[in-house]
């Protein structure tokens, strides 16, 4: 299993409750939602889709499956665009 | 040689600018405004009647066929090699707007197609493209006792004391279409008509002009609606006030491919911490100026 961190090539501001991020070679940006900037603020030091899951079960009231099913999807949506990487192999 | 001040830099010009600002400064200017020839240097140009614009990081040309050629480099000098048949208030028109905003790019800042009225010390601004009806909004608030601070371009900067973001004003005239004026029944004088054969007029507002940088208040994004219905406002937050900014970056179109990206992220996240954004959506075709002015008034002075 992966273990994720951000990506050094990106900058990241928080406004309000969510966090816009910009690639600054490419000048593509994108904003998270409150949900996804957790996650976003999680991944600095680098945690597995499981950790990440069991994080947000005991903070919102969510199954695990759904709970894994849809941080999975965000993963790999943030692997597409090259904000995190694989840092490891667990 | 006329000295003034635009966009909160010094320009020392060799035409004479009734739109701008004058001071009177000694020593260096931010940015020169010269004539070039078509025998100059300045006359070389790469631009044609089809090809009508080319640029580069520190270098960009524009040929407005009828009007002029503009060079402008590295942020403090714009030639201007004037054509067949021009009439000086086009070549001026295309000057502060394309030519400067060049100027704008070069130098590192981010130009927002943005006009901006005074309030409590600091700058509600109205957002939209050319159309929108930012200029028509600041006719109707001025009639109503708010101060104008700029018209169409404001220019938004880290300031390096405070770390906080400022709004620098362009210069003192709106310009605004002949029917819009109408409109108001406000009494405004179309003595400085922009182009020859085109209705809209600058309306100048020199003895009133502030000069000063100002924090930014409010965040107005103005949008047309094609159903009918009514006009609304909407409060709106984080990643959509950001985006929206990128869209209203001043002839971006132009200059995407320069942007300061890091600049444009610093100062564009911090515009949206420092302000309250709301869209206001207006349906195409109607006249609204009163209503979408009473809820702008509304909406400031809570």
């Amino acid at each position: 299993m992966c273990r994720y961190i951000q990506s050094k090539q990106v900058v990241q501001s928080k406004i309000d409750d969510e966090v816009v991020m910009m690639d600054i070679e490419s000048g593509f940006y994108f904003g998270l939602n409150s949900v996804a900037s957790i996650i976003w603020e999680l991944l600095k030091d680098g945690k597995t889709v499981d950790e990440l899951a069991e994080y947000l079960i005991t903070e919102y009231d969510v199954n695990r499956k759904q709970c894994l099913e849809e941080t999975d999807i965000l993963i790999k949506k943030m692997l597409d665009l090259k904000v995190i990487r694989c840092l490891e192999d667990k | 040689m006329f000295q003034y001040l635009a966009y909160g830099l010094k320009i020392e010009s060799l035409i004479e600018f009734p739109e701008l600002f004058p001071i009177q400064f000694s020593g260096e200017a931010d940015v020169y405004v010269r004539i070039g020839t078509s025998s100059s240097n300045e006359g070389e140009t790469v631009l044609s009647a089809e090809k009508q614009f080319d640029h580069g990081a520190q270098h960009y040309q524009l040929r407005v066929n009828g009007v002029a050629v503009y060079e402008v480099k590295a942020g403090k000098l714009i030639s201007i090699v004037m054509l067949k048949g021009h009439q000086m208030g086009a070549v001026r028109l295309y000057c502060l707007s394309n030519a400067f905003a060049a100027v704008l790019y070069q130098r590192g800042t981010i130009p927002l197609h943005a006009s901006g009225v005074i309030v409590d010390g600091g700058v509600a601004m109205f957002l939209g493209p050319s159309g929108a009806g930012k200029s028509t909004l600041l006719l109707y608030l001025q009639s109503q006792g708010v101060r104008i601070f700029s018209d169409d371009v404001c220019v938004p900067f880290i300031d390096e004391a405070s770390r906080d973001v400022l709004v620098r004003a362009s210069y003192p005239m709106l310009k605004c279409w002949s029917s819009s004026m109408d409109l108001l029944q406000a009494g405004f004088e179309k003595k400085h008509r922009l182009q020859e054969g085109i209705d809209k007029f600058g309306v100048f507002f020199h003895s009133d002009f502030d000069i000063r940088a100002l924090p930014p208040k409010f965040l107005f994004f103005l949008e047309k609606s094609d159903k009918d219905g009514e006009v609304s406002i909407q409060s709106i937050s984080g990643v959509d006030v950001f985006s929206r900014l990128v869209a209203e970056a001043y002839r971006g179109h132009h200059f995407r491919e320069d942007l300061h990206k890091q600049i444009l992220f610093d100062v564009f996240t911090q515009l949206c911490v420092q302000s309250s954004a709301f869209v206001i959506r207006r349906p195409a075709g109607i006249d609204s100026i009163d209503t979408i002015g009473k809820k702008v008034i509304q909406q400031i002075m809570m």
